[in-house]
């Protein structure tokens, strides 16, 4: 009586929409026509196939009851809207030892027989609608502090509630201003032209004789009689907030004239600091310039104070320059973040380190990379600055009895940053000097002992703040320091 | 992964087809088509960093909780039962339907939808009464789409506990 699986199509023939056939474990074997949209071959009926999805227990039941039908009804199984119903049959063929699902179709147009009854549906679903606004609309007369209305066709008053009446309506609700604004001009013929009208701006004398600021709604609502149509407004008094709503806009012209300012002073100070910096650069430049002139001079044999002195001077104003040159960096580091890209961290690095080849060299150092390759939001410019000043670091604070052996580790946190670690096996400071570290001028070491003018780690972490980074230290005194950056991921 | 079947329950026009087509195309419309019969969605969701396949029984409200007597609801892996914030029979139902659901699948989770918040919140007695009957409630709009991918993705971790505990 049923079709076999290679029979499919002439199943199709004989006026089935769609047939297909399962074993014994419900793995599809063939599909055909309708059905071949929503079971492909190798699908399991109850695990990843649309229709008979998660119902082991009723094709169970079909097994052990051969000749049982499910019949599931009215099934749209089309794309989005294209209704067209079908009714889908499973039964199982003990012979064949198979599922046989087949579908006929309940109406095979785009289902304009059940128009009538959407239409009909509709028209109920609006009824309700049209009576939970009327609801509405009571309890707002009921409940609100605000004034409820409703005129009829002629402009007549039918019902107002309490609150403000007295006050807006007063005695003689005909002579009041408010009912003239409502009943005549131009609000009254927006209602009558089918408009809705939302909060919109109205003024109207108290019975005080006070100007008040209202808020009106109001709509037109059609009963399904047709016939006695009414006007609903709502009012909302709305003075006070208006007057607190000025005093916020004002509040916030202060704040943001304030921030302006700052930022204004805040410009002023590190043009400033670039200006006395570039003043200060030029007579350090000159003593050095002229202590070597005078070195020149002294040629030949000197006294060994004199060329002790002039060394001195030399050294000292050199270290100046540094100084200088450093705390114009650190001024103008957040002022110079551009828009940020994608950068890879370690290509980056590897770029500095090639500069500092030589310094590397000296200290018998290397760098490993290790972690991920992921790229990071970041400003170039900033970023390089800040490899630089952590591998000086590392150069200068490494412990002279192994050699350097810097660690750049990259890792996604999956919070949307990458943790970069720069870790080395340097001479370390004291954990408690972690904070510390990033203070201008903090040296945790004595200046005899390494060369620097304690900016290079505030110059990292200005530039980190400047890309909306952090950046922390922590540190095992001698065994080495960690530097870690967590910088925006870039978005996927 | 093994797809998971999702009933929509609830009364008639309370908004279970267009909660569908916000899922499934993230759009909405105004006009109301009435679903007749059930009608199949396949959705693929992004869920705990995987593709959750899950296939929506938007079903028609006027079967009442004669649903139950159908194939419509068997294999169901969970259910959401919407009503309409703004007609507050629609949510006597829904509470009626959890009941329902509960008894004919009893441990698969069944979530109640408040929808078409965007028109009206449901004021506090309401909420009150609802949740005394059940705490998996979820206020939505299809209109807005607010809390609907949340509701849906709680259903799915529900069922999947009860997967695990199996
Ligand atoms: N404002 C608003 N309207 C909605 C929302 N959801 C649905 N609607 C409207 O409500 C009406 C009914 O929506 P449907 O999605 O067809 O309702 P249904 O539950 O599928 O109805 P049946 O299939 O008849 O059981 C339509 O006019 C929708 O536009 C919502 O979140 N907000
Ligand atoms: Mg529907």
């Amino acid at each position: 009586m049923l079709a076999k699986p290679a029979q499919g199509e002439s199943a199709i023939r004989l006026g089935m929409i769609g047939v297909a056939f399962a074993n014994s474990q419900g793995i599809v074997t063939e599909t055909a026509g309708k059905l071949s949209n929503w079971l492909k071959v190798g699908d399991c009926l109850s695990e990843s196939s649309t229709v008979l999805l998660g119902m082991d227990e009723a094709m169970d039941e079909l097994r052990e009851n051969p000749g049982q039908r499910l019949t599931l009804p009215n099934i749209c199984l089309d794309k989005y809207n294209q209704q067209n119903f079908h009714t889908i049959h499973v039964q199982w063929d003990s012979d064949n030892k198979q599922f046989v699902i087949s579908t006929t179709t309940l109406e095979a147009t785009n289902g304009s027989e059940f128009d009538d009854l959407r239409e009909f549906r509709a028209q109920q679903y609006l009824q309700e609608r049209l009576e939970e606004e009327r609801q509405h609309f009571r309890t707002l007369y009921e409940r609100s502090p605000h004034l409820a209305l409703c005129y009829d066709t002629k402009g007549q008053l039918i019902a107002a509630s309490n609150d403000l009446r007295l006050e807006f309506l007063g005695e003689a609700p005909e002579t009041s201003t408010l009912h003239k604004q409502l009943t005549e001009g131009p609000i009254w013929s927006a209602m009558w032209a089918g408009e809705k009208l939302n909060a919109h701006p109205l003024k109207a004398t108290d019975c005080k004789g006070d100007i008040r600021e209202l808020e009106l709604s109001g709509y037109l609502v059609t009963p399904p009689d047709k016939l006695s149509k009414e006007v609903y407004y709502s009012l909302a008094d709305v003075t006070e907030r208006n007057l607190y709503r000025l005093h916020m806009q004002e509040r916030s012209a202060e704040l943001e004239a304030a921030t302006k300012q700052l930022r204004d002073s805040n410009k002023r100070l590190s043009r400033f600091a670039s200006v006395a910096a570039h003043d200060l650069l030029s007579p350090l430049r000159r003593i050095a310039t002229f202590t070597q002139i005078l070195g020149e001079e002294f040629e030949g044999p000197q006294s060994e104070s004199l060329s002790f002195a002039l060394r001195a001077i030399q050294h000292s104003a050199e270290r100046g320059q540094v100084l200088v040159d450093d705390v114009m960096h650190l001024t103008q580091t957040a002022s110079r973040v551009g828009k940020l890209e994608a950068i890879n961290p370690t290509e980056l690095l590897k770029l500095v380190a090639k500069d500092s080849d030589l310094l590397l060299e000296h200290s018998k150092g290397c760098i490993n990379y290790a972690g991920t390759k992921h790229y990071v939001m970041g400003d170039a410019k900033l970023l390089r600055s800040v490899y630089r000043n952590l591998l000086s670091n590392a150069i200068k604070f490494r412990d002279p009895e192994r050699p350097l052996k810097v660690t750049h580790t990259v890792s996604d946190t999956g919070t949307g940053h990458v943790r970069i670690e720069f870790k080395d096996n340097g001479i370390g400071f004291n954990p408690e000097g972690a904070e510390q570290v990033f203070e201008p001028f903090t040296r945790l070491v004595g200046e005899d002992q390494v060369p620097g003018t304690g900016l290079g780690l505030s110059i990292v972490q200005e530039a980190m703040k400047a890309m909306g980074s952090q950046v922390s230290a922590s540190s095992i005194p001698g065994v080495g320091t960690t530097i870690a950056l967590m910088v925006k991921a870039i978005e996927k | 992964m093994r797809a998971k079947k999702i009933v929509l329950l609830g009364a008639q026009a309370v908004g279970k087809t267009s909660i569908a087509r916000r899922l499934k195309f993230n759009s909405f419309e105004h006009d109301y088509k009435s679903t007749i019969g059930v009608q199949l969605h396949e959705l693929k969701l992004d869920f705990e960093g995987q593709k959750q396949a899950v296939v929506l029984w938007d079903t028609d409200g006027n079967f009442g909780d004669k649903v139950f007597e159908s194939v419509y609801v068997k294999g169901a892996s969970g259910a959401l039962v919407v009503a309409d914030s703004s007609r507050p029979h629609t949510i006597a139902h829904m509470l009626h339907m959890i009941d329902c659901f509960e008894q004919a699948m009893p441990g698969r989770p069944c979530f109640g939808v408040l929808n078409k918040t965007d028109r009206k919140m449901p004021d506090a007695e309401t909420l009150d009464e609802v949740h005394q009957h059940t705490n998996q409630i979820h206020l939505c709009s299809a209109l807005t789409g607010q809390g609907l991918l949340q509701a849906t993705q709680r259903l799915i971790e529900a069922s999947n506990k009860r997967d695990v505990t199996w």
